[in-house]
C-alpha cells in the first residue's frame, strides 16, 4: 500500500479514535439534575417503567440507585445485576446499593441516609423506603401521622399520603372539600337519623299494638260465656 | 243445660273422635303456614331490609310473640267455646290477612327503608323496619294460627295430655315441612309474595279442616272438656315449659350453627338440622302425651331428662362427627335429638297436671304453649346474639344441659303436687248446645272464600320485589334476591406518563349483580366494552387478581398454570381478571365455588359466559368443599364469600377453615380474603380474621393487609409464605397498576391481635354489625 492510499485510512481511523474517545466522555457523565428528578418523581408516581429512560444512560452509582432500588428491593427483577461499589467506596450512593444488595448483611439497619455534608439526591424515595420499611414490620400502628410521608418536605408527597392513607387507615372521612358537599353530607345523615327515629318509634307501637289488642282479646275472653247485662228498668 | 253433668253416648263420642284426624291435619297446617310466612316474609323484605342476624331475629321473635299471645288467647277461648265453632272464622281471617299482606309487605318495607336514604347501610333502620313489617305481615295471623292448638286440644276427645301431646305434635311436623320447604322451592317457585299468600292457603286448608260436619258439631256442641272445680297448679307447670321452651330455642340455633363448619350453611343443612330438631320435639310431644299411667308417665319423662343432661354436653363432639346433608340430619338427631325429645316429651305431661287442677285442656295447654313459646322468644335473641357469640357452642350446650337439671327437678316436683288426671272421652261433660249446623254451613262459606283469596293472591303473576335504576332482570333465588343491573359510570384509567392515581378516566358501560339491599354495593361486575384494559376499574377484583404477581408465583417461572380456588364464585368477575392479566399463552386453572346455583345462571345469562379452564362447585358450601378438596396444592386461594350480603360466613373465617386451606396451598401460595373495611384497616372484624388466618396458615405464613384507595370500605387481608412482606413482579401489566400502586405504598403488617375465630366462637356477625351500627362517640 502507497502512503497516497495510506492517508485516508489514518484520516479515518483517527477519526473514528476521536469519535469513541467523545462517545467514552459521554457516558462516563452523570446524567443531569433534572433527569435524576424525573426518574424519582416517575418512581414516586408509581411509573416504574419510566425509571429506565431518565436513567438508563447514566454510569454513576448515584445513577443506578433508583434503578437498584426497584429491581433489587422494591419490585425484585430476575437477572438484574447492580453495579458493584468499590469496597473503600463510602459514598450515600454505595452504602444504599450495599444495603440494597446484600439482604442479609441489612439486618434491622435503616436505609441509609445522608451523612453532614452529603446531599441526597433522591430524598423523596428516602422517605418511600422508610415508609415502606415501617409498614411492613409495624405494620398500621400509628399511621397515617406515624409515616415519614405525613410532614414530607414535598407538597405531592405529603398530598397523596394523607388523603389517600387516612381513607386507607382509619375509613371514609366526612366530606370536608366543600361548604355545598358537607351541607349535603349533613343533610341527608339528619334524613336518616329522622327515619331511623321514625321507624323506631313505628316498631314500638307496632308491637304494643298487637300486644295491646291480644290482651283485649285476652280479657273478652276470660268474662263468663253467655253472661248478660241486667235487664233496664222500665217505667212500666 | 247449666252446667249439670250428663254423659255423653257412645256414638256421639265416635262422631266427635273421627273429624279429630282432621283437627291433627289442621294443627299442621297452622304450623307449617306460621313458618312459611315467617320464612317468607324475610325474604319479601330483604330488597330492603337485608338479611342480617337482627333481622331474623325480629322475624323469629314476632313470630313467636303472635304465638306466644296467641296461645295465651286460645287457652281463654278454649275455656269459652270448647267446640272451637269459630275456629274456622279465625283460621279464615288469618288467611285473608296473609293474601293481603302478600300484597303491602314489599311496599311497606321500600316506605320504612328507602334505597336513597339507606343505600348499602340499612342498619339501623331495618332493626326497627323488620320490626314493623313483621307485626303488621304476621303479627294477627300469627296470633290466630297460635290460638289454634289449645281450642284443637279443647274440643279433642282425647284426654288431655294426650290431645296436647297428638296436636303439639303434629304442629311441629307442619312446621317442619314448612320451615323445609320454603327457601329451597316455595320462595324460587312462588316468589316471596307467593309464599306468603300460600301460607294464607294453608292456614285457608286449616279453616277447612276444622268445620265440622253437621252431625259432629251438634255432638260437639253438647260435649266439653271437664272443667270441675280449679285449683291452684303447682309452680313447676309454669318453670318446666319456660325452660323448656328456652332450651329447646337454644339447642335449634346451636344445632344449624355446629354442622355448618361440618356439612357447610347450606339451605340443605338448615333444613336437615331444623328437620331433626323437630323431628325429635314432635315424637317427643307425642311420646309424651301417650295414654296416662297414674304418675308413671312424669317418672319416664324425668328419666328421660335426666339421661338427656350428659348428651346435651357433649352433643357438639357428637353432630360433628357427620358430613353431608344425610349427615346433618343425623348428626343434628343423634347429637341434639335425644334432650329435645325429652323436653318434647314433658310437655303434655305438664299439660295434664294442669287440667287436672281444673280449668280444662284446652285452657291447660294455652298456658303451657304461651309459656314455652314466651321462654323460646327469649332464646331466639340470646342464642345467636348472646350466647353463641359470648359463650361459643360448647359452653352454651354445657348451658343448655345445666338448664335440663332445672327441668328434670322441676318435672320431678309436679308428682307430688299431681291431681288426679281427667282423661278419656267418659269424664266430658254437656255443655250448651247451639244452633251448630248452620253455623258449620257459615264456615264452610268463609272457608272457602279464604281458600279462593289467598290461592289467587299465591298464583297472581307480579313484576320484581324491587326495581333499581338500568335493572335487567330480578330473580328470587333459594337463599336471596339477585338483581341484573346495567349502569354507565366514570372510571379511572391508567395512563403512561402520569401519576398512578391520577390517570385519566373513561365513561363505560358496566353490568353488576346486586344481592338484596345492594344499591350501590354490588356482588359481580363486568366492564364488557374494555375488559382487557380496564378490568373491574380497580374494584377489589383487580387487588386480589394482584397476587398472581407475586414472587414466586407461576408467571415467574418460564411455563406452568396457575392454580386458584375461588371461593365466592359468584359471576366469575375474578375468574375473567386473572385470565385477562395473565401473560400470553399461560393458562389459569380455577376451581370455583358458589353457594347459589341461581347466582351462576343468572350471570351467564347477563354477565356473559364463564371462562375457560373452570371447575365449578355449585350449591354447595365453600367449607366443606374445602375440606373434600385433594391436596392438589393452589397458588392462589381467593375468598370473596359472603352470605346475607355483607356478612362473612364464619365457618369460612375459623382457624380451622384457614388449616384446610394451608393444606392445600403450593409452598409459595398466597390466600386472600376481601374484607367490607368501614373502619378501613382498624376494624375489630378485620383484625378477628386477620388473627384466624395467621393462626391457621402457621408460623410458615404472615399476614398482610391491603386497603383499597379507591374504593376505601374494602381491604384485602393476604397470607403470604415467608416473613417478608410480599414484592410484585417486575412485568405487572399496565391494568393492574393501581392495585400494585396500592401494595407497594399501603400494604401494612397484620400486627394487631383480634378475636380467634374458631368453629366454636365465631361472632363475625356481630363484629360486622358493630362496624355499622352508630356507637355513641364514634365520628
Amino acid at each position: 500500500m502507497t502512503r497516497r492510499h495510506l492517508r485516508p485510512v489514518v484520516l479515518l481511523g483517527a477519526l473514528l479514535a476521536a469519535a469513541g474517545a467523545m462517545a467514552r466522555g459521554a457516558a462516563a457523565e452523570p446524567v443531569s439534575a433534572a433527569a435524576r428528578a424525573r426518574a424519582e418523581t416517575a418512581f414516586v408516581d408509581g411509573r416504574l417503567d419510566d425509571l429506565d429512560a431518565a436513567l438508563g444512560a447514566g454510569t454513576t452509582l448515584a445513577d443506578a440507585e433508583p434503578l437498584a432500588l426497584r429491581d433489587l428491593w422494591w419490585r425484585p427483577r430476575a437477572g438484574y445485576v447492580a453495579p458493584l461499589p468499590a469496597a473503600d467506596d463510602l459514598s450515600l450512593a454505595a452504602r444504599r446499593l450495599r444495603w440494597l444488595a446484600d439482604p442479609a448483611a441489612r439486618g434491622e439497619a435503616p436505609y441509609p441516609a445522608p451523612q453532614a455534608g452529603e446531599t441526597d439526591p433522591y430524598p423523596r424515595l428516602a422517605l418511600l423506603v422508610a415508609d415502606r420499611l415501617q409498614r411492613e414490620a409495624r405494620g398500621a400502628e400509628g399511621l397515617p401521622r406515624a409515616s415519614p410521608l405525613w410532614d414530607a418536605p414535598d407538597e405531592d408527597v405529603q398530598y397523596v399520603w394523607r388523603w389517600y392513607a387516612s381513607r386507607a387507615y382509619e375509613g371514609p372521612q366526612p366530606d370536608a372539600s366543600s361548604p355545598k358537599d358537607r351541607a349535603a353530607t349533613e343533610a341527608a345523615q339528619a334524613r336518616f337519623e329522622a327515619v331511623v327515629e321514625r321507624n323506631r318509634a313505628w316498631a314500638v307501637g307496632a308491637v304494643g299494638a298487637l300486644i295491646l289488642a291480644a290482651g283485649l282479646a285476652y280479657r273478652r275472653l276470660g268474662s263468663r260465656p253467655g253472661r248478660k247485662s241486667p235487664a233496664r228498668p222500665t217505667d212500666s | 243445660m247449666d252446667g249439670a253433668p250428663a254423659r255423653v253416648p257412645s256414638d256421639r263420642v265416635r262422631a266427635i273422635a273421627g273429624p279429630a284426624v282432621l283437627d291433627g291435619a289442621a294443627a299442621a297446617c297452622a304450623g307449617a303456614a306460621t313458618l312459611v310466612v315467617e320464612i317468607a316474609v324475610v325474604r319479601l323484605t330483604a330488597p330492603w331490609f337485608g338479611q342480617g342476624p337482627y333481622v331474623w331475629a325480629n322475624a323469629v321473635g314476632v313470630t313467636l310473640l303472635a304465638l306466644a299471645l296467641g296461645a295465651a288467647v286460645g287457652g281463654r277461648w278454649a275455656a269459652r267455646d270448647p267446640a272451637g265453632r269459630a275456629v274456622p272464622f279465625a283460621a279464615a281471617g288469618a288467611a285473608a290477612w296473609l293474601a293481603v299482606a302478600a300484597g303491602f309487605a314489599a311496599p311497606l318495607a321500600a316506605w320504612l327503608v328507602p334505597v336513597d336514604v339507606a343505600a348499602d347501610r340499612p342498619l339501623p333502620l331495618s332493626l326497627w323496619a323488620s320490626l314493623v313489617a313483621t307485626v303488621a305481615a304476621l303479627g294477627p295471623p300469627g296470633v290466630v294460627l297460635g290460638a289454634l292448638p289449645p281450642v284443637l286440644v279443647a274440643r279433642a276427645t282425647a284426654e288431655a295430655g294426650r290431645a296436647a301431646g297428638r296436636v303439639s305434635a303434629l304442629g311441629t311436623l307442619g312446621a317442619l315441612g314448612g320451615c323445609a320447604a320454603t327457601g329451597p322451592w316455595l320462595v324460587p317457585a312462588f316468589g316471596a309474595r307467593g309464599a306468603v299468600a300460600l301460607a294464607g292457603v294453608l292456614a285457608a286448608v286449616a279453616a277447612l279442616l276444622t268445620v265440622r260436619p253437621a252431625r259432629a258439631v251438634a255432638a260437639m256442641a253438647e260435649v266439653g272438656p271437664s272443667v270441675g272445680p280449679r285449683s291452684r297448679p303447682p309452680h313447676a307447670t309454669w318453670l318446666v315449659p319456660v325452660l323448656g321452651g328456652l332450651v329447646v330455642t337454644i339447642v335449634e340455633f346451636t344445632a344449624f350453627r355446629r354442622l355448618t363448619p361440618v356439612c357447610g350453611g347450606t339451605n340443605a343443612t338448615f333444613a336437615a338440622a331444623i328437620a331433626a330438631v323437630l323431628l325429635a320435639t314432635s315424637a317427643g310431644a307425642w311420646w309424651g302425651g301417650g295414654r296416662p299411667d297414674g304418675g308413671r308417665d312424669r317418672s319416664r319423662a324425668l328419666r328421660l331428662l335426666v339421661l338427656a343432661v350428659p348428651l346435651a354436653v357433649v352433643a357438639p363432639a357428637l353432630a360433628g362427627a357427620v358430613a353431608g346433608t344425610a349427615g346433618a340430619f343425623v348428626g343434628a338427631l343423634v347429637g341434639f335429638g335425644g334432650p329435645l325429645f325429652a323436653l318434647g316429651a314433658a310437655g303434655p305431661v305438664v299439660v295434664r297436671v294442669r287440667a287436672a287442677h281444673g280449668g280444662g285442656a284446652g285452657r291447660a295447654a294455652g298456658v303451657v304453649l304461651a309459656a314455652s313459646t314466651a321462654a323460646s322468644l327469649v332464646g331466639c335473641y340470646a342464642t345467636p346474639l348472646v350466647l353463641l357469640a359470648d359463650l361459643g357452642i360448647r359452653l352454651t350446650c354445657v348451658l343448655a344441659g345445666a338448664l335440663l337439671v332445672l327441668v328434670a327437678f322441676a318435672v320431678r316436683s309436679l308428682r307430688d303436687a299431681a291431681a288426679p288426671a281427667a282423661s278419656g272421652a267418659d269424664t266430658m261433660t254437656a255443655v250448651a248446645a247451639g244452633p251448630a249446623p248452620r253455623a258449620a254451613r257459615r264456615a264452610l262459606v268463609a272457608a272457602t272464600a279464604a281458600l279462593v283469596v289467598a290461592s289467587a293472591a299465591t298464583l297472581v303473576p307480579r313484576g320484581p320485589l324491587r326495581t333499581d335504576t338500568g335493572q335487567v332482570e330480578e330473580l328470587e333465588s333459594a337463599y336471596q334476591t339477585v338483581r341484573s343491573v346495567e349502569a354507565r359510570e366514570v372510571v379511572p384509567v391508567p395512563m403512561p406518563g402520569r401519576h398512578a392515581l391520577f390517570g385519566g378516566e373513561r365513561e363505560v358501560r358496566t353490568r353488576f349483580l346486586r344481592f338484596d339491599e345492594d344499591a350501590a354495593s354490588y356482588q359481580s361486575v363486568r366492564l364488557p366494552d374494555d375488559e382487557a384494559a380496564l378490568l373491574t376499574a380497580g374494584r377489589y377484583y383487580d387487588h386480589l387478581a394482584l397476587g398472581a404477581w407475586f414472587g414466586g408465583m407461576p408467571w415467574t417461572r418460564p411455563d406452568g398454570p396457575l392454580r386458584v380456588l375461588v371461593v365466592g364464585y359468584c359471576g366469575g368477575t375474578l375468574h375473567r381478571t386473572l385470565v385477562a392479566t395473565a401473560p400470553a399463552g399461560r393458562r389459569v386453572e380455577v376451581v370455583g365455588v358458589e353457594l347459589d346455583p341461581a347466582v351462576i345462571a343468572l350471570a351467564r345469562r347477563h354477565l356473559g359466559p364463564l371462562p375457560d379452564g373452570l371447575v365449578l362447585h355449585e350449591g354447595r358450601d365453600a367449607r366443606e368443599v374445602v375440606e373434600g378438596l385433594p391436596t392438589t396444592p393452589f397458588d392462589l386461594v381467593l375468598v370473596d364469600a359472603y352470605q346475607r350480603t355483607q356478612y362473612v360466613p364464619f365457618q369460612l373465617a375459623t382457624v380451622e377453615f384457614f388449616r384446610a386451606v394451608a393444606r392445600r396451598l403450593a409452598p409459595t401460595g398466597a390466600v386472600a380474603v376481601n374484607m367490607n373495611a368501614p373502619d378501613g384497616l382498624g376494624g375489630a372484624l378485620l383484625d378477628a380474621v386477620a388473627t384466624s388466618m395467621a393462626r391457621g396458615l402457621g408460623p410458615s405464613h404472615t399476614v398482610w393487609l391491603a386497603p383499597n384507595l379507591q374504593y376505601a370500605t374494602n381491604a384485602v387481608v393476604w397470607g403470604c409464605a415467608g416473613p417478608t412482606a410480599p414484592r410484585l413482579r417486575s412485568d405487572v401489566p399496565l391494568p393492574l397498576l393501581v392495585p400494585a400502586f396500592t401494595l407497594e405504598r399501603f400494604l401494612v403488617r397484620a400486627t394487631r391481635r383480634g378475636t380467634e375465630l374458631t368453629d366454636d366462637r365465631a361472632p363475625v356477625e356481630r363484629l360486622a354489625d358493630e362496624a355499622l351500627l352508630p356507637v355513641k362517640g364514634r365520628r
